[in-house]
């Protein structure tokens, strides 16, 4: 009976009814509108600054008392659609002064220091490396020649032919990166390392990772927590400089859609309540006779709610494609780039028309149980 | 032997905001199965006991007895409740939900009450006639017609006291007739009404009325015409509690 009421009391009006959808309509085509623009230029631009390198470390936590469990960490940055690269150093000898040389794979290593000017090209196989400037400078070294790297007592040495000089600005300036396994594992025959130059050689193998965390710093936090939470003995640390700006960039766009929804949440609200209330007042006597013929507060006020709800969900539905065609253009147009319709988008431009709706039916309900029955149905 | 009343108002008073005085201290007994007609002219306060009589509306001072209950002690929704329990109500502007139909606007009260039963509200329309309309909104019923839908609608849940206001008042002479018949079954079905009417002719099926004026209970009249004093119940029932005279 309630469904059928619904209907037939939304369609009595056509005017009332296409006045009402249609606020809805432009509260949800605006909605999906900035919402599928915030929600597109947060991925494309997450996306764009993945593109950037690497945002965080991850290294193994100064006061854990187990041994960092790596696997967790690939598996919860996976899980937060981190790219990540895992880097071993280790401290060698070259020309009898101490050098930082980190293995890693080439592709997830590119992936993760994009901004490094290359004099020369990457190491692609064992055997080769890439020399960071200040180590090249100090060395005299250059693409092509050889580089000869005594890992003291505990390793024996290893011989790299340079296929780079690369600049970063930064400590991998002074680093020398091989291919992984490019560092021998085990011990092998002692070198001709003095006893002053094996002193020399700094603490144990160094292992960390490099990541590049979408959704800036508050990604790089989450992702912190968890791992803080899964106690793998690992720390994961931002990169302030580069978070600051992605986040200041994702933070306005934010901020910018976060106002115009709010704005066009309120004025469709202020708009359609005071269109509500005013049909509140033509259907007085209606309103009346269902309390007089029984009908609870809470059953008037529920009636006038989900007519309001019904037609937020015509609205709704037709807000959604609107403000979808009206996304891709503004994608096409302003930021020169494809937005796709998005599920969420369609969540929160329901989600909004409906409480625009059922704000306004609350408005007028407030209305509605104030009407006297007595005063409005008597015939004298 | 004085049965107990269905109905018993005790001084019952209405004030509206600025002084306006709708009832003054009226007082009234109705026995179970009794025909009352409330007459008077316009603005002699028929509709606003009526009011009280329903819950609709409390009175300013004194007390509205329904069944046992005082209605002046009731919330908005335990009114509500009591009222599609054991009342059903006809109105001079029939009051049809325009965007129902005649068969949807009787199981609306069906609805509040308990389960709308499509069956049911079909015998009850066509207890009134109006079997051939039942699928026709309220604007293509002609108004002796919306007036018997609003009778249906009143009957469907079986109620004890039937209250109506004016209920031939926007009726032909034809449609009256059929309204009179109606309640003239009601009655002899043994259930209680309480009319408000200008009409004499509806107020004459009355097995009494009672007239107001100003507010104020003027005299009761049995069916017969012969006029009592105000202060004389039916059937030597007394009208009044002792001390309001």
């Amino acid at each position: 009976m309630l469904r059928r009421m619904l209907f037939k009391s939304s369609i009595h009006r056509p005017g009332v009814l296409l006045w009402t959808t249609l606020t809805l309509t432009l509260c949800a085509a605006l909605v999906t509108l900035f919402a599928t623009t915030t929600l597109q230029v947060n991925r494309k631009m997450t996306g764009a600054l993945a593109e950037l390198g690497a945002n965080a470390v991850a290294a193994p936590a100064r006061h854990a008392g187990s041994r960092p469990v790596w696997a967790v960490l690939f598996s919860e940055a996976r899980e937060a659609h981190a790219r990540s690269a895992l880097l071993h150093l280790r401290v060698g000898l070259v020309k009898g002064l101490p050098v930082a040389v980190v293995a890693a794979r080439p592709g997830p290593l590119a992936m993760m220091t994009p901004y490094w000017r290359i004099t020369g090209r990457r190491p692609e196989s064992a055997g080769t490396c890439l020399v960071g400037a200040r180590v090249a400078r100090r060395l005299t070294l250059a693409p092509g020649d050889s580089l000869k790297v005594a890992w003291g007592t505990a390793g024996g040495a290893s011989s790299y032919r340079i296929t780079g000089i690369l600049s970063s600005g930064d400590e991998d300036d002074g680093r020398v990166f091989v291919k992984v396994f490019g560092i021998p594992s085990e011990v092998k025959t002692a070198t001709s390392v003095s006893p002053a130059a094996e002193k020399r050689l700094k603490g144990p193998d160094f292992t960390y990772a490099l990541l590049s965390v979408p959704g800036g710093a508050r990604g790089v936090a989450r992702l912190a927590a968890t791992l803080r939470a899964s106690d793998a003995g690992l720390a994961v640390n931002p990169f302030r400089q580069i978070l600051y700006g992605e986040g200041a960039v994702l933070n306005k766009v934010d901020l910018l859609c976060g106002l115009a929804l709010a704005a066009v949440f309120l004025l469709s609200v202020l708009g359609l309540s005071a269109a509500v209330a005013s049909r509140v007042l033509t259907r007085a006597r209606e309103i009346s006779l269902l309390r007089a013929l029984g009908a609870k507060r809470r059953w008037v006020a529920g009636f006038l709610v989900a007519e309001m709800s019904f037609h937020g969900l015509i609205g709704g539905l037709a807000g959604f494609c609107i403000g979808t065609w009206m996304a891709q253009g503004v994608g096409r147009h302003v930021f020169e780039t494809s937005f796709s319709p998005s599920p969420e988008a369609f969540a929160v431009a329901l989600t909004a028309t409906v409480l625009v709706a059922a704000a306004a039916g609350a408005a007028g309900v407030r209305r509605a149980l104030k009407l006297d029955p007595g005063v409005l149905l008597r015939s004298e | 032997m004085t049965k107990t009343a269905i109905i018993d108002v005790r001084d019952a008073s209405k004030a509206y905001p600025g002084g306006v005085k709708a009832l003054d201290a009226v007082s009234l007994r109705v026995e179970p199965g009794e025909w009352v007609a409330l007459m008077g002219a316009s603005g002699s306060g028929k509709t606003t006991l009526l009011n009280l009589l329903d819950g609709l509306d409390k009175p300013s001072n004194g007390e509205v007895i329904v069944l046992g209950r005082d209605l002046s002690s009731m919330g908005p929704d335990e009114g509500a409740v009591f009222r599609r329990e054991n009342m059903g109500l006809v109105f001079q502007q029939f009051h049809l939900i325009p965007y129902l139909t005649a068969l949807e606007n009787v199981m609306l009260a069906q609805h509040f009450h308990s389960m709308a039963d499509r069956k049911e509200a079909l015998e009850a329309l066509a207890s009134v006639q109006m079997d051939h309309r039942v699928r026709h909104l309220p604007s293509q019923l002609s108004g002796g017609e919306q007036q018997r839908v609003c009778i249906a609608r009143a009957l469907i849940n079986d109620p004890k006291i039937i209250l109506a206001d004016e209920p031939t008042g926007n009726l032909d002479e034809a449609n009256e007739r059929k309204v009179f018949e109606i309640f003239g079954a009601l009655h002899a079905q043994g259930r209680t009404l309480v009319v408000a009417t200008h009409d004499r002719e509806l107020g004459a099926l009355a097995g009494r009325i009672v007239r107001l004026q100003h507010g104020r209970m003027v005299h009761r009249q049995a069916s017969g015409g012969a006029v009592r004093d105000a202060s004389a119940g039916p059937a030597g029932i007394p009208a009044f509690p002792a001390g309001t005279r």
